[in-house]
């Protein structure tokens, strides 16, 4: 135990030590990039290369390890007044292995005030957390929500078009995002047993011909546009074509919530994030692989949801220069299989994190998190550059 | 059941939020660039000081930010004022 | 390309490792340079009274361009100042009051980031007033 407490004091150390030096580093970066990169690029491209890294350590009961290594470059340029394009190359360490993933490539063209037509692979604008909240150095806590990510509870990226904008309305505002991609691909049973009723996101290789029709509508009904309510749709066949499953449908719905102001009566800002989703497939029938001479089939509900509920508070009007850098911050969240299937049962989530903000975009981030057999203590240190 | 559960909520939630709007009069388009970067880039993130980019990075940021955010044209016109008003 | 990537790193390891020492011995914490107005910036004279109508008048401008860093009295502690690198002025205390109103026009209408320069944004009067304003949060 003793071990463990100098291993991560002697962790934030370092971390933090390293923080210091980023700040200085990003003029040095800043002026590199003007001078050095500036001309390798098309004279009248305007171009930015940013991103964020992180490090952390988790700290349970038979695994306490160094994880969470990654470094995310994000490339943005503006090769004219109406075109944007931009690009994230997420490298993590799995394993032993280095796995570079394409998150988003994308050019955006903007017609008007109102309509931007986007096209390529883009986060699904489905909920808030995949789409705004999930890089490191925004979301407030180490871990992500369980039913985020690849396999989730919901879409994670897309591949296709859509079109978005934001709208004024007098003292609200509200803003949308409509796509038509290649959509959700239904597992099988084929490549991982046990996941049969599932859905996979991101498939560059479309399975059918059929088209992902999705979507969300926000709106931000205060002037100040503190809160912004949102709801978000996507409607699929993901069968493969000729199957038995072709005409298999799916309805996946998300609401969200965001709330952040600064309150005087508590002396500092208050954030409150929620999203919850529901992803129903049609019944069906899948094989079952508990039974070897795969004969047999099994079928369920086939209806799954999961939501988390965020709140953080940072003491951003305190006169003290420590106080006002820290956070607290509370998530639950939980996530339920379909009953009936052969996937793990039910989560509920507990997370408590501290952080202390070493600048507007890098942090270290201690946590707790209470989970069913699966207790663990998370640090994170996580840098935007 | 849960379904009209979702809508109740959904209805009640755009119900309020309209009639709370309708009696602010503040209009977004009055409000300025100062303003506007205090009242949004928080929502999803800290606030970043103008000193974070250059003056010719904010624009690039910004129309990132434009794209991603759905911020409405006139709001990505005055934060970018803002941001690279000064050295 | 390469040979660039491997002198980033290389300054960068070294930039790393000397902070990380500066760091550890604790005194990360480093003065920032004192905002002086030129000496010519106090000649200037306030042409406004502070009347009700101008604190008025500078109160709009100071809710619209100021209020989201300064706060709602000046302590500097609204809801964007946060994060500041440097952070933003507290006009009620005697630093910022017992500055002449020609170098505290001067200030806001030059800036320095992170504060913006105001002289393209407001026109004199308005700066004026804002001083004008300035003066009442005085505690």
């Amino acid at each position: 135990m003793k071990k463990k407490i100098f291993i991560s004091i002697a962790a934030v150390l370092l971390l933090s030590a390293t923080g210091f030096s980023q700040q200085y580093n990003q003029d040095y970066l800043d002026s590199l990039i003007q001078n050095k990169v500036q001309p390798l690029i098309s004279r009248n491209s305007k171009f930015v290369l940013t991103g964020y890294t992180t490090a952390g350590a988790k700290f349970a009961k038979d695994d306490t390890k160094f994880n969470g290594f990654s470094l995310n470059p994000i490339l943005l340029w503006k090769p004219s007044e109406k075109i944007f394009v931009e690009a994230e190359l997420e490298t993590e360490l799995e394993g032993n292995e280095t796995v570079i993933n394409l998150e988003y490539a994308n050019v955006s063209y903007f017609l008007n005030k109102y309509i931007t037509f986007r096209a390529g692979k883009f986060l699904s604008p489905y909920g808030i957390f995949q789409d705004r909240l999930h890089p490191a150095w925004i979301n407030k806590l180490p871990t992500a929500p369980p039913g985020y990510g690849h396999d989730g509870v919901g879409p994670s990226a897309e591949l296709g078009f859509d079109v978005r904008g934001g709208i004024p309305l007098g003292s609200a505002k509200m803003n949308y995002s409509i796509y038509v991609s290649n959509g959700p691909v239904l597992n099988t049973g084929a490549d991982e047993p046990g996941e049969e009723g599932m859905l996979s996101y991101e498939n560059a290789d479309d399975n059918n011909n059929n088209k992902t029709f999705g979507g969300r509508i926000g709106l931000l009904p205060f002037s100040n546009s503190s809160l912004e309510v949102g709801g978000s749709w996507q409607l699929a066949k993901p069968g493969d074509k000729g199957s038995v499953y072709e005409n298999l449908k799916t309805q996946q719905y998300a609401l969200d919530l965001t709330y952040v102001k600064q309150l005087d009566f508590i002396k500092g800002l208050f954030d409150v994030k929620a999203q919850w989703n529901w992803v129903n497939v049609d019944k069906a029938d899948y094989k079952d692989p508990d039974d070897p001479t795969g004969t047999t089939t099994y079928t369920f509900d086939n209806k799954r949801n999961s939501v988390f509920a965020q709140a953080a508070y940072r003491p951003s009007m305190s006169p003290n220069k420590f106080l006002k850098k820290t956070e607290l911050v509370f998530r639950y969240a939980g996530l339920n299989p379909p009953s009936g299937s052969k996937e793990p049962d039910k989560i509920k989530q507990y997370t408590y994190g501290f952080n202390y903000w070493i600048n507007w975009r890098t942090a270290v981030k201690l946590a707790y998190q209470r989970q069913e057999n699966n207790n663990a203590f998370l640090v994170q240190f996580a840098v935007g550059f | 059941m849960k379904r009209n559960t979702l809508i109740i909520i959904v209805a009640l939630i755009l119900t309020t939020g309209l009639v709370i709007a309708s009696c602010v009069t503040a209009k977004i388009t009055d409000k300025s660039g100062s303003q506007l970067w205090s009242e949004n880039c928080q929502r999803c993130h800290n606030t970043p000081p103008s000193s974070a980019f250059t003056n010719s990075q904010w624009e690039v940021i910004n129309t990132h930010m434009r794209q991603r955010a759905m911020l409405t044209e006139d709001e990505y016109k005055k934060i970018t004022e803002f941001m690279q008003a000064g050295e | 390309m390469k040979v660039l990537v491997k002198k980033i790193i290389r300054k960068k390891m070294l930039i790393a490792s000397l902070l990380l020492l500066v760091a550890i011995a604790g005194s990360a914490f480093f003065q920032q340079k004192e905002w002086k107005a030129p000496a010519s910036a106090d000649a200037k004279k306030n042409p406004l009274t502070a009347d009700a109508t101008t604190i008025a008048a500078g109160k709009t401008v100071y809710v619209k361009e100021c209020q989201s860093c300064h706060g709602k009295k000046g302590k500097g502690d609204g809801p964007s100042a946060k994060d500041l690198d440097i952070p933003a002025g507290d006009f009620t205390k005697a630093v910022t009051q017992s500055q002449s109103d020609g170098a505290l026009f001067w200030k806001i209408s030059e800036g320095r980031k992170p504060m913006p320069s105001f002289k393209k944004k407001l026109n004199e009067t308005q700066i004026w007033q804002s001083v004008v304003y300035m003066r009442t949060l005085k505690q």
